[in-house]
């Protein structure tokens, strides 16, 4: 069915407010966050261009290289992926315009890797190792804090009754503010006057007691059980939703077919489970990833830079009005996230075939 | 349907229009982060319209770091107010006065010969004044007008003091002795909010300039003296000479400034590092709380010791204000003695103007101590690169909790300083 001018236009001017919000407050930024990565300065006086400088201050010379080779390549073999599907005259210039930018970012990545190729890899380590922080946090919320909420949904759901208590009681701690959650915690963990210190003497656990939030080999562990430990309700609540779709139609033909509860668990529960928990993995590694709040009230990224994670470094670096690094660090970051996501997605796929 | 769409469009012009208006009636408002200063600053307000009959509206955004991004963000949409203050570093500074967000006030200052700049106490100004040749390549000029003035200092317990049969101490030995005494009896010798890294930096600076000179300092910060010069190394030492001593008050490294003001008001430590700000705090928590500031001990003799001093909180104009004029009247009018003695009455702070001396607090007279070996990087010639300064505030983080020597700190702080040099 094909509309007129008038009607088009009428139709469009149904999503034309939300569109303006989504172009202004999304889009705009978006592009202009790529923007700010090619530049130098503080975004309030005149930026400078220094083309994929701050690229390579992250991924060094060579690894910036090495991108921009791939991504030219992508966008080639996509394109001519493309070739017999596309009849539309605007994809066309499109898929011609992904052919030269393709072809520019392989000559000039090759050309980049020539000359950068002898010379020694130097990358910006106190970013990456920011990153590697965030990810061991995520490898905690990962395990135990998933386990943890997974264990307590499958616990709740069988207490129907109780069940929405437990419910509240659970999501108590993600609702709390990031930040009072950090204080309360940080007042509990404190060497002095050392509460939590003190109840561990109390009850004769003396040996346990450590200097958690200052000492540099368990600063990082506490911030990510304290982060886990606020989180798993979130978990727990996705997972008891997911729990309750589950007929328990066919928990009854199990039993009756003389399945146990752990093989009721392996057959049913977690191939049903599979799409929940894949989704409650990946906000896990979204949301941890991207944990601020608790390491600024926590430790202020010390001691000694340990528990500097990735987006708290993005942070100190917008801050000190280095917009453009800033920029780049996000957007190396979106990518990591965007890969993994993606990743997970299709293992989830294979896995709901399997 | 068409009734909707002209609805709609009826709205969208409506809105529009009331969007498009422009401020009818003549109003100055003014930005700020300074959440104690709220209320003195309101009452100020009501009194300037009272006499001058223009409205003055004060507007708090809370905490700074938030303020910080607020003004940044109306910077880059064309919406500053009239006036605003700018906080951190010189080079923050710089950029909104290259951006076109910031009006030359030398002008103002230098009128009726000089009248408005011989107000104030020199280092507060200077902290708003771009030289000539400047690194920064702002024009010079003086850009902001300070409304007071803040020193960071070593302060002591004096009831603690007095108890371990001590007196202040006049060199470096001296304050590790006291604070080590202190310690047998139970309490702590030192305590400083080094969570918030900068304050590490300030005394790594106050040391830097007493062993090393100010000539052989700036030297570094040019690149041509390395950061793994023995001089340097001996600041660095002094780090660990704290931590082996065993003074400092537990969790000192992410201790935040707040945490660590109240500990010392509570009577926890013998020793403190803190800004004159801190005397509110002090106050809140412990009235008889007794201590003195002085200049951190020195470690020799041969170079003066330094503090860190200048203006606390200023106000710049808005170069695109309607109301610039208005403005800078205000500013003259918040400058006046009367003015400045409400102000540092109802919030215990530094006035920046000269001739309040003798309406201060007794606490506040302390921190006018000292002022005569004042500095700050601010009215320094040439800054650290921020990685550099960042590596500093890391390294000296791990001599304290000891994992890493001073050697091996220096080492990797020269690392960063030829990165930065090499990307230069």
């Amino acid at each position: 069915m094909r509309y007129s001018l008038k009607e088009e236009i009428k139709n469009f001017s149904f999503v034309l407010p939300a569109l303006s919000i989504f172009f202004f407050f999304y889009i705009i930024p978006f592009i202009y966050t790529f923007f700010l990565a090619l530049h130098q300065g503080s975004g309030l006086s005149s930026l400078k261009f220094v083309g994929l400088e701050n690229f390579k201050r992250i991924l060094s010379p060579q690894g910036t290289a090495i991108i921009v080779i791939f991504i030219g390549g992508i966008l080639v073999v996509f394109s001519f992926w493309f070739k017999k599907k596309i009849k539309n005259r605007f994809l066309k210039i499109v898929k011609t315009a992904s052919i030269i930018m393709g072809i520019i970012c392989i000559i000039y990545g090759i050309k980049e890797l020539g000359e950068v190729l002898s010379s020694g890899w130097v990358i910006d380590k106190e970013w990456w190792a920011s990153v590697g922080r965030s990810f061991y946090i995520t490898l905690w919320a990962l395990t135990f804090q998933n386990f943890l909420a997974f264990a307590l949904a499958l616990c709740v759901d069988k207490a129907i009754r109780t069940g929405y208590i437990y419910r509240a009681i659970f999501f108590l701690l993600p609702v709390i503010s990031e930040i009072i959650f950090g204080l309360l915690i940080r007042s509990l963990l404190l060497p002095y006057p050392g509460v939590l210190a003190h109840f561990l003497k109390k009850l004769g656990l003396e040996n346990l007691v450590r200097d958690w939030l200052n000492d540099p080999r368990y600063a990082l562990t506490t911030l990510a059980f304290v982060h886990c430990w606020r989180g798993f309700g979130w978990g727990f609540v996705i997972l008891l939703a997911g729990l309750q779709t589950i007929p328990q139609t066919l928990y009854e033909a199990a039993r009756i077919d003389g399945a146990g509860a752990w093989q009721r668990f392996i057959k049913i529960t977690l191939p049903l489970m599979l799409p929940v928990i894949v989704l409650v993995v990946i906000l896990t590694i979204l949301g941890t990833v991207q944990v601020i709040g608790l390491p600024m009230v926590l430790t202020r990224g010390g001691p000694a830079g340990k528990t500097t994670v990735s987006v708290l470094r993005i942070y100190n670096d917008l801050k000190n009005y280095h917009a453009g690094y800033a920029s780049c660090e996000g957007i190396v970051l979106g990518i990591i996230l965007i890969t993994l996501s993606f990743t997970l997605i299709k293992i989830s796929n294979r896995l709901k075939k399997v | 349907m068409r009734k909707i769409i002209y609805i709609l469009i009826g709205f969208l012009v409506i809105f529009s229009f009331f969007g498009c208006q422009k401020r009818e009636k003549k109003e100055l408002v003014i930005w700020h982060w300074m959440a104690d200063r709220q209320k003195a600053f309101e009452e100020l307000a009501k009194k300037y319209e009272e006499e001058h009959g223009l409205k003055v509206r004060f507007e708090l955004f809370f905490p700074p770091e938030a303020y910080s991004q607020k003004i940044q963000a109306a910077a880059g949409a064309g919406d500053l107010p009239d006036l605003f203050g700018i906080l951190g570093e010189k080079k923050i500074f710089a950029s909104f006065i290259k951006g076109g967000y910031v009006e030359d006030l030398t002008p103002y200052l230098e009128e009726n010969n000089g009248e408005w700049k011989k107000r104030f106490i020199k280092i507060s100004l200077e902290f708003n004044e771009f030289k000539k040749n400047n690194p920064y390549g702002v024009k010079e000029g003086i850009y902001a007008i300070p409304i007071d003035m803040m020193s960071i200092q070593f302060l002591v317990n004096k009831k603690m003091l007095k108890e371990i049969g001590g007196e202040i101490p006049s060199t470096w030995q001296e304050f590790i002795a006291l604070a080590r005494k202190t310690k047998e009896r139970g309490k702590w010798g030192f305590i400083c909010g080094w969570g918030e890294s900068w304050f590490i930096y300030c005394l790594v600076t106050n040391y830097a300039f007493n062993i090393m000179g100010k000539e052989k300092f700036f030297s570094t910060l040019k690149g041509e003296v390395p950061y793994t010069d023995p001089d340097w190394i001996r600041v660095f030492k002094l780090f660990k000479e704290l931590k082996e001593a065993d003074i400092l008050f537990p969790g000192i490294v992410t201790l935040s400034n707040k945490e660590a003001e109240q500990f010392f008001a509570q009577e926890k430590a013998l020793f403190s590092f803190n800004g004159s700000w801190g005397i509110n705090t002090y106050f809140q928590i412990n009235p008889d709380l007794e201590y003195d500031t002085l200049p951190p001990p020195p470690v020799n003799e041969k170079f003066p010791v330094s503090i860190w001093a200048g203006a606390g909180s200023s106000f710049v104009v808005n170069k695109n204000s309607p109301l610039k004029e208005e403005a800078i009247d205000f500013l003259k009018w918040l400058t006046q003695k009367e003015q400045q003695i409400f102000l540092i009455q109802h919030t215990h702070n530094l006035p920046a103007i000269k001739g309040c001396k003798d309406k201060l607090d007794k606490n506040l007279v302390k921190f006018l101590k000292n002022l005569e070996c004042a500095t700050h990087p601010r009215i320094w010639p040439i800054n650290e690169n921020p990685r550099v300064v960042e590596a500093i505030n890391t390294g000296v983080q791990k001599i304290l909790v000891g994992e890493a020597k001073p050697e091996e700190v220096a080492e990797e702080i020269e690392e960063v300083k030829r990165e930065v040099v090499k990307e230069k």
